[in-house]
């Protein structure tokens, strides 16, 4: 069978008038670059990871997005105290209450994150021990519906 | 500024009823592995170590929503595009017909794994130039070209599931869902007032 791995790069389009809250969250609060900005579309670079932004006249889907319906992501950051810091002070960003000793926030555009620190024992998330509760994440998804 | 990066782990809740089809499809044409199952969970682990949790619950299909790019696409790679994009058809992933934005010669797929999750599947040797800006001259123009014809189809793609304009009877139905929600909340504060 053919090796199959993810790759590195991710794409969303996402409603125009979110393009200034996205560029300052992304680059300035979480240190990102655009590597190409075009009147469409910017290419932002994390890491060694690329988001595709592309720009649209949409609705905005951040509700749905909150729901875990579609797929939420980690990032990890070398010092957790400070970025989660400077994420929630940004003021950019609506936190999650989920039942996890870890940052939950849904970012500008939308899109939902968990914050975890870069050398942190993380199988807790990889099949070690039970792994997270998902009755309670459940009830945690729900209270963010009705408290939107 | 702290260092920040994506990290290797992504969880998603799908209905129930797919989840037969989800163990097949990451396992059996990805090659995946179940590191964890309980009820309500799966938990797979690919190549490279990236793990994605399913949590499977009694909610509708959302799959047209998350065809549309309006949710994340991601990538895989494979080091035998042809193959897997063969076994990716074979098992039943549903194709999306859009260009890729890339140089003909590079082959790939846009499909939608059972669950939902739309994925580009690409060679593991594609040169990631496009997206780091390093491309210059005839290529550049070229890739232009090539990427003008992928963000009209993506463009199409989104407006299907999520119109520009928001008609009057899609603002009368916004409204009438808010005061919906704000009377439910009113009633859990009375309930939970009345409990205590």
């Amino acid at each position: 069978m053919a090796k199959v791995s993810f790759g590195n790069h991710s794409s969303v389009i996402v409603p125009r008038q979110d393009r200034e809250s996205i560029r300052k969250f992304y680059c300035d609060v979480l240190g990102g670059t655009i590597t190409q900005a075009q009147d469409d579309r910017d290419f932002l670079r994390l890491g060694e990871d690329f988001y595709i932004f592309l720009y649209g006249d949409v609705r905005d889907e951040s509700e749905f997005l909150r729901t875990a319906r579609s797929v939420w992501l980690e990032i990890k950051s070398v010092n957790v105290e400070e970025t989660k810091q400077q994420i929630l002070e940004s003021g950019l960003v609506r936190k999650l209450d989920m039942p996890d000793p870890h940052l939950y926030f849904q970012a500008p555009g939308g899109q939902c994150w968990r914050l975890v620190g870069l050398d942190e024992d993380l199988s807790f998330y990889e099949g070690a021990a039970a792994g997270p509760d998902v009755a309670r994440i459940r009830e945690a998804l729900g209270k963010e519906a009705i408290t939107k | 500024m702290a260092k920040v990066s994506l990290g290797n782990a992504s969880a998603i809740t799908v209905p129930r009823q797919d989840r037969n089809r989800i163990r097949r499809f990451y396992c059996g044409v990805l090659g995946g592995k179940i590191v964890k199952e309980d009820n309500d969970k799966d938990i797979f682990r690919l190549e490279e170590e990236f793990y994605i949790l399913f949590r499977y619950a009694d909610v509708p299909d959302e799959s047209e929503f998350l065809r549309s790019p309006r949710a994340l696409w991601v990538q895989i790679k494979s080091d035998n595009v042809e193959e897997t994009t063969r076994m990716i058809l074979d098992f039943g992933a549903r194709k999306i017909d859009i260009p890729s934005g890339l140089p003909e010669s590079v082959p790939y797929l846009y499909f939608q794994a059972p669950g939902g999750q739309c994925f580009q599947l690409l060679p593991i040797s594609e040169n990631q130039a496009y997206y780091k800006r390093e491309g210059n001259g005839r290529k550049v123009a070229e890739e232009k070209k090539a990427e003008a014809l992928k963000e009209k189809a993506m463009g199409e793609l989104a407006n299907e599931a999520s119109p520009g304009e928001i008609t009057l009877a899609d603002s009368h139905e916004c409204a009438f869902e808010a005061r919906d929600e704000e009377l439910s909340w009113q009633k859990s504060v009375l309930e939970t007032i009345r409990r205590s």
